[in-house]
């Protein structure tokens, strides 16, 4: 039963407009803590919104299996056994299915991006970086929105997304992740460093349980005291 | 006489066309560039900088008064030709083999440039020979390289490694940076500076050339 993947993987190319992309997110990733940006740099946003709302393809993939919690920092997934640290492994009591993602704002934002580079723009350049990165993570809470309403017609919450890399799970785990799911998925790759392409994606799980705890995003628990979005998030 | 106060002004306030306009202005008058440089842009940069350090500007604002600056440099360099003394040092910076992370590299490299740094920007992605290739030729004086991951951040010690083997490695200094090294990192690889954003970048390599 444990080893079981429970349905087809779900695949969906969206279109911008499917996403939510917080003000406050994108004004947070450009490094402005709570404050706002003065007009020429909000119109320099506006631009690359409009931009992308063009050329971005996102993509998600997720795929619900059976798992268990097999020891402190230990999960069994899809019959792979991740070690996902003690940290995430203590939100995991009471787990009894999983969600395995990938999310990517996708190859043609990549480009975007390349172009703006040789553009020597880098004012735009960077806006566009940011605001790639909030659409690759606006893409992990369409996945989470998507999986929560599944979980509640079946009388089950759903965990944050936790990927590795973060709080002591091996960036290098991605690779049974991908294992896990078809090869190629969203047209994610995935290098001999890890380092998924296009860069702007993430990789990650939600667990799912009628006991398990949904928390306010815990900077708590990761070990970056120098991040940007610490302050805000605690 | 073009207005030198007004040139201050657009570099600090991120302002490309009017900083553009008065550089043109003042070097048709005959103005020396080197002042138009150390008079006017570089105590603008380094307004910006004290804000930023501040609290008080942000990135984005960093961003434009370098692209005000490199603008307006774009008009003097022509007439700097030769003059090696124009520049605060020679910079070669890339991301390192394995990472594909290129903002922030590209953020440092535009500070060190708008602040007078000459950057030669050699990508992401870079192995440990195209480093050493870049360093030889350009007789660089700060190599930099960044890195996104903790696997791939391992590689700048390689770099450092083959810096030595090729008998480079007191003959230029080398600064590091990435979202997951510290100082300790840095200093464990035997780099010579680390700094954890674009602006404190620029102090950092000026202090280790000495002309902070
Ligand atoms: C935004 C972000 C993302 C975005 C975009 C990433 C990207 N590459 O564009 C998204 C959401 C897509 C993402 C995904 C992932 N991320 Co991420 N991400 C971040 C975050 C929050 C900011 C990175 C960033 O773009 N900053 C903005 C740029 C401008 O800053 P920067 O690159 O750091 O550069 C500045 C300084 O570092 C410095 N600097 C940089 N280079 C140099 C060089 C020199 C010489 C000097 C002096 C200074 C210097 O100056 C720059 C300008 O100020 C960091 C945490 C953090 N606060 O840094 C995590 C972080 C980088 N991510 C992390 C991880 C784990 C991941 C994922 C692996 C997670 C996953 N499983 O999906 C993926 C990997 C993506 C991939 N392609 O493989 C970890 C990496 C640690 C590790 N274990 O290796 C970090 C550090 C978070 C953490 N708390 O641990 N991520």
């Amino acid at each position: 039963m444990e080893d079981r993947q429970t349905t087809e993987t779900q695949v969906a190319a969206l279109a911008l407009s499917e996403l939510t992309l917080p003000e406050s997110e994108i004004y947070l990733t450009l490094g402005y803590g709570g404050t706002e940006p003065q007009a020429d740099v909000r119109k320099i946003i506006d631009d690359v919104l409009e931009e992308a709302a063009l050329r971005c393809r996102p993509q998600i993939a997720y795929a619900f299996f059976d798992g268990t919690k097999t020891g402190p920092a230990s999960v069994r997934i899809g019959g792979s056994d991740f070690q996902c640290g003690r940290i995430i492994g203590s939100y995991l009591d009471g787990a009894q299915r999983f969600v395995l993602f990938v999310t990517t704002a996708g190859a043609e934002y990549d480009a975007y991006l390349h172009g703006l580079k040789a553009s020597g723009d880098i004012v735009t350049e960077y806006v566009a970086d940011a605001v790639g990165s909030v659409i690759a993570e606006a893409a992990v809470t369409e996945v989470r929105r998507r999986v929560e309403e599944r979980a509640a017609a079946e009388g089950l919450t759903v965990t944050n997304p936790y990927s590795p890399g973060y709080c002591g799970w091996h960036v290098r785990e991605q690779r049974k992740l991908f294992s896990l799911l078809p090869e190629g998925v969203c047209g994610v790759t995935l290098n001999d460093s890890c380092l998924m392409s296009p860069v702007k994606s993430v990789s990650g799980m939600l667990a799912m349980g009628r006991t398990v705890v949904k928390k306010p995003y815990a900077c708590d628990i990761c070990g970056m005291t120098t991040c940007y979005k610490r302050r805000q998030r605690t | 006489m073009a207005d030198m106060e007004k040139l201050y002004e657009a570099v600090l306030g991120g302002k490309l066309e009017p900083a553009v306009e008065v550089t043109r202005e003042a070097i048709a008058e005959g103005a020396d560039p080197k002042e138009i440089i150390n008079g006017s842009m570089i105590p603008a940069m380094e307004e910006i900088g004290k804000r930023f350090q501040e609290g008080k500007a942000f990135v984005p604002q960093l961003l434009l008064s370098a692209r005000a600056m490199k603008g307006a440099l774009e008009l003097l360099k022509p007439l700097l030709k030769g003059d090696a003394s124009a520049s605060v040092g020679k910079v070669v910076i890339g991301t390192v083999k394995g990472d594909l992370h290129d903002i922030g590299k590209n953020l440092v490299a535009s500070m060190l440039e708008g602040c007078g740094f000459e950057v030669i920007n050699i990508g992401i992605d870079v192995p440990a020979e195209k480093f050493v290739a870049a360093v030889q030729e350009s007789g660089a004086d700060i190599l930099c390289m960044s890195a996104l991951l903790t696997t791939t951040m391992t590689y700048m010690k390689t770099v450092i490694e083959a810096l030595e083997a090729a008998g480079l490695r007191d003959k230029v200094k080398v600064m590091v940076g990435g979202a997951p090294i510290n100082r300790h990192y840095a200093e464990q690889i035997g780099a010579d500076g680390y700094s954890d954003n674009a602006n404190s970048a620029v102090l950092k390599a000026k202090e280790l050339l000495g002309v902070a």
